[in-house]
This record gives structure tokens, C-alpha cells and sequence, in this order.
């Protein structure tokens, strides 16, 4: 055992304070980047991620249990960055081309929402039901029901809060197959508000303690 | 409100009734602290948890209160909890019977019923809901060679004994989800659940240091879900407070809980009291 002679030799920092993991709070973001977002709004999404990084490192609370991925998907879906703390989330810039295969990368984004959730179990942390973003026009170029069924699956279950939201010309109807909360529109480019809104609503709900229903602020962004 | 104001400005102000006490061998050293959490400055919510200890000998009486988040006058029910209950102790210790190994759980369970009561009563009348006052309890009595705590909620104690063994006394009680802690105040009679060191009547046990803390602190401090103490928070907190002096225990009690690394890890309010056996 250390032996501490003097009041010089002590300090508060000696004492280590992670007897339990944070509660964790993922957050992972699916971006479609087929050719309808080319132009203002993958730039648009670009500066909203770099938004939404910027907020959640400000609050120290949720900087250490919030955990961001992002996904992007055209005619493939691409692991931009992997979940991690939002000091650690360096996205790169985006960029938008090709088709939208809408069904394959919600898939994915759920297989390593669960993967993560595994391994932090593991570790012996607690959890915030994940949220999951999409950000799609929602004109499939493949079949959504698989998707869909594991999706409402999820959200039955209480085990996810997905967040569907179409951008300027979103096939609406497809999008609201798709879950079991009804999507909504972005308005017009309020994608620098939609992520603004998610970081602070997020940051509230990760202060929170785990299973307390947190009230949303209203999403001036969308429409319904 | 302005009733329910008044009675916790006067609980807050009263002078801890407290004996005569001389620094000695087989007598305790003692710091307490409790600090609002960031998050409850945040909200407008001052610190709502309580905490309050007499001595007397080497006998000890430690209480830990935290006001339920979802209570209107979470604060006052927590002033109320600590203040009833440790004068619930000290009329048994004083003019029923000196606690003992032997009395003790009777002790705790008749300081427990009588907190409930009261926080019934000062809610029925202030004309409130009784869960208005609900909170936590955690109620310890303690001499050399004996400890008993009783806990309502969340927070726990852990011991260290005079071979350096960690031991939690007791570990947070939840109910089926992480934040439905059960409360006292709410009901007028409940379970209480007594735990002792040593476990078996008989055992030979020495006591050396004991920390008693508010949910603020617990993941910090604790192995969650099993309860366990984590030996890097309490090994250096208690080898620290041992050989410092009562008025220094404070301070580093003080500064410790105001860390901007505590904050970074809890927004809660945090109490924690720490007594070495000299």
C-alpha cells in the first residue's frame, strides 16, 4: 500500500473515480449521399455534423456518454466512422453521387448498433435507449421491409428511437413504412437547426438518468 | 409553499444537539460534505440531498438523505429524514438504552418507522402529497468492533476494517429500473432492511474507516451492479483521511466533492461522510 507522508504529496486526483462505466448513449447517423444531395445539402450536412460535435464536447456530461457514429450510403453503405466519444468523431467531408439503397444500410447501421451494444455490455455499462438518425430522400433502389420489420421490431421493444427525416422532395410515404415513429420533413436546408435540435435534446437525455422519459423540445426544423 | 420554506430554513439553522467530545483513542474523526449537483444548479434546484452524524464515546450515528428527484419538496424531505432520525437515535441512546450490538437493529428499524411517520405528518400538514417529501435513507450506527446500517434507496456505505479489507455494507437498492429507487415518505410503513458487520453475532471484527454516500457519488465510488467497492476511490480516500486532521478531513472532503473531475462525472447532488476510528 502507498504510505503518503505529507499534505504536498496528496491530491484529489489520486483518487480514482470509474467504479462503474457512464451509462452510454448511442447515437449512431445514417446520411444518404446519392446524387439528390449534391450541392447545398451535403455541404449543409457536413457543417451540421461538425454543429453537433462542437455541442456535445461542451457539455462534459454527455461529451463522456454520448457515442456518434456515421454511416453514409448510395448505391453501397459506408462505416464513415466507427462509435465514438465526440472529441473523437472526426467525420470526413461527405459527397453526394449515385443511387440510394435504402434497406441494406439501415441493416447495417442496426448490426453495428448492436455489435457496439454487445461489447459494452460486456464491459458492464448501462444504457440510454440508442437514437438513430436518418437522413434520406427515401427513393429505395431496394427492398426496405427487412429493415422495416427489424426497425419496428426494435422500437416495440423500447430498445431504439429511430428518427426519420426526409429531405426537400423525400418519397414521405415510403419513409413512414420504414418505422413505427412517423417521419418528418426537413425544412427546406434547416439541416444546420435539425442538428442543433439533436445535440441538445440528445445532451438532455444523456444527463438524465437511465429509463426517465425526457420531454423533446419542439423540432422547428420539420414538419410533420 | 411558504410553510414548508420556513420549516427547512429552521432545520437547516438548528444547532446539531452535540456531546461532549474529546479527540481520543477508540472515539471517531469525522467529515461530512454535501454539494448541490451541477445539474440541479442548472435546473434552479438547490442541493436536495442531507446528511448529518452525532458521536457520543465511540459510539457513532451517521444519516444519509437524498430528495427524490420527482419530489416537489424533495429538500425539506430530506432535512426532515436526517434531523428525525438521528434524534430518533439519540433519545433511544440517551434515555432508552446506550446502543449496542445488541439493540442496534431494534434501534435503526424505530428510528426508520419514526422518520416515515413524521414525513407523513409534516406532508398531511402542509396540506401536501405525501411523496412531496419523499427520499432516500441511509442510517448507520457504529462502534469499534460493530456496525449496522439500514438503507431505504440508493447510496450505500462502505467499511474498511482494521486489516484494510473494503467491505460495502450496504449497496444501492433499486427497483425494476435504474432510476425507481424506493423511497421513504411515500407510504406509511415499509420493509426495512438492517445489515451488520460482522455478520455472524459472535465474530471477532475491528473497524477502521467507514464512508457513508448519496446516489451523487455512486457510480464513481462503486462496481455497479454488484455493489462492490472500487479499491482506487477508497483506498487513497481513506489512507488520506487517516492520518489527516478532523478539521482537514473536511476540507479535502470539500474539495474533493467540488472537483471539476467529480463534476465531469456526476451532475448529481453528492453527500458523503467519512469516519476514521482513531
Amino acid at each position: 500500500m502507498k504510505k503518503i507522508n505529507s499534505t504536498a504529496q496528496f491530491s484529489e486526483a489520486e483518487i480514482g473515480l470509474e467504479g462503474t462505466p457512464d451509462p452510454r448513449c448511442l447515437f449512431p447517423i445514417l446520411v444518404d449521399t446519392s446524387g439528390s444531395m449534391t450541392g447545398k445539402p451535403i455541404a449543409e450536412v457536413n457543417a451540421g455534423l461538425q454543429l453537433l460535435k462542437t455541442n456535445l464536447i461542451a457539455d462534459s456530461l454527455a461529451a463522456s456518454r454520448v457515442e456518434l457514429a456515421l454511416l453514409s450510403f448510395s448505391d453501397s453503405v459506408t462505416v464513415d466512422v466507427d462509435f465514438c466519444s465526440p472529441d473523437n468523431f472526426n467525420p470526413p467531408t461527405l459527397a453526394a453521387s449515385g443511387g440510394t439503397n435504402l434497406g441494406a444500410a439501415v441493416i447495417k447501421c442496426l448490426d453495428i448498433l448492436n455489435a457496439r451494444t454487445a461489447e459494452l455490455r460486456t464491459a458492464g455499462a448501462s444504457f440510454y435507449r440508442p437514437w438513430f438518425l436518418l437522413l434520406t430522400d427515401a427513393k429505395s433502389g431496394d427492398d426496405i421491409a427487412e429493415a422495416a420489420r427489424l426497425v419496428k421490431e426494435a422500437e416495440s421493444k423500447r430498445r431504439l428511437s429511430f428518427f426519420p427525416v426526409g429531405v426537400l422532395g423525400a418519397d414521405m410515404e415510403e419513409l413512414s413504412k420504414l418505422s413505427l415513429r412517423p417521419p418528418r420533413q426537413l425544412e427546406g436546408m434547416n439541416f444546420i437547426e435539425m442538428f442543433d435540435w439533436f445535440s441538445v435534446n440528445l445532451a438532455s437525455v444523456a444527463v438524465s438518468t437511465p429509463g426517465e422519459q425526457v420531454p423533446l423540445t419542439d423540432p422547428t426544423w420539420a414538419t410533420a | 409553499m411558504g410553510d414548508s420554506m420556513n420549516i427547512l430554513k429552521k432545520i437547516r439553522r438548528a444547532v446539531w444537539p452535540q456531546f461532549p467530545s474529546t479527540i481520543e483513542s477508540g472515539s471517531w474523526k469525522i467529515a461530512d460534505c454535501s454539494l448541490a449537483g451541477t445539474g440541479h444548479l442548472r435546473r434552479g434546484r438547490g442541493c436536495e440531498d442531507a446528511g448529518g452524524w452525532f458521536r457520543d464515546g465511540s459510539l457513532l450515528c451517521i444519516a444519509v438523505a437524498d430528495g427524490a428527484g420527482s419530489a416537489p419538496q424533495a429538500a425539506l424531505g430530506s432535512s426532515i429524514a436526517v434531523h428525525t432520525a438521528l434524534l430518533a437515535l439519540r433519545e433511544h441512546h440517551m434515555n432508552v438504552s446506550p446502543i449496542s450490538a445488541q439493540n442496534a437493529k431494534s434501534a435503526l428499524v424505530a428510528a426508520c418507522r419514526q422518520t416515515v411517520s413524521t414525513l407523513c405528518i409534516t406532508a398531511d400538514g402542509l396540506g401536501a402529497d405525501r411523496c412531496h417529501l419523499a427520499c432516500t435513507l441511509i442510517l448507520l450506527v457504529a462502534s469499534p468492533n460493530f456496525v449496522f446500517a439500514a438503507q431505504i434507496g440508493d447510496g450505500a456505505v462502505v467499511v474498511k476494517d482494521a486489516n484494510g479489507n473494503l467491505i460495502s455494507l450496504t449497496t444501492p437498492i433499486n427497483g425494476e429500473f435504474a432510476n425507481e429507487a424506493p423511497l421513504i415518505g411515500c407510504a406509511p410503513s415499509m420493509d426495512v432492511q438492517v445489515r451488520s458487520l460482522p455478520r455472524k453475532p459472535g465474530d471477532t471484527f475491528r473497524l477502521k474507516s467507514i464512508a457513508a454516500f448519496s446516489d451523487g457519488i455512486m457510480r464513481l465510488a462503486l462496481k455497479l451492479p454488484q455493489g462492490e467497492p472500487h479499491p482506487p476511490f477508497f483506498t487513497p480516500l481513506f489512507d488520506r483521511l487517516e492520518c489527516l486532521a478532523e478539521p482537514d478531513m473536511k476540507k479535502m472532503i470539500q474539495n474533493f466533492l467540488n472537483s471539476p473531475r467529480v463534476n465531469a462525472r456526476t451532475d448529481d447532488d453528492k453527500t458523503l461522510i467519512t469516519a476514521v476510528l482513531q
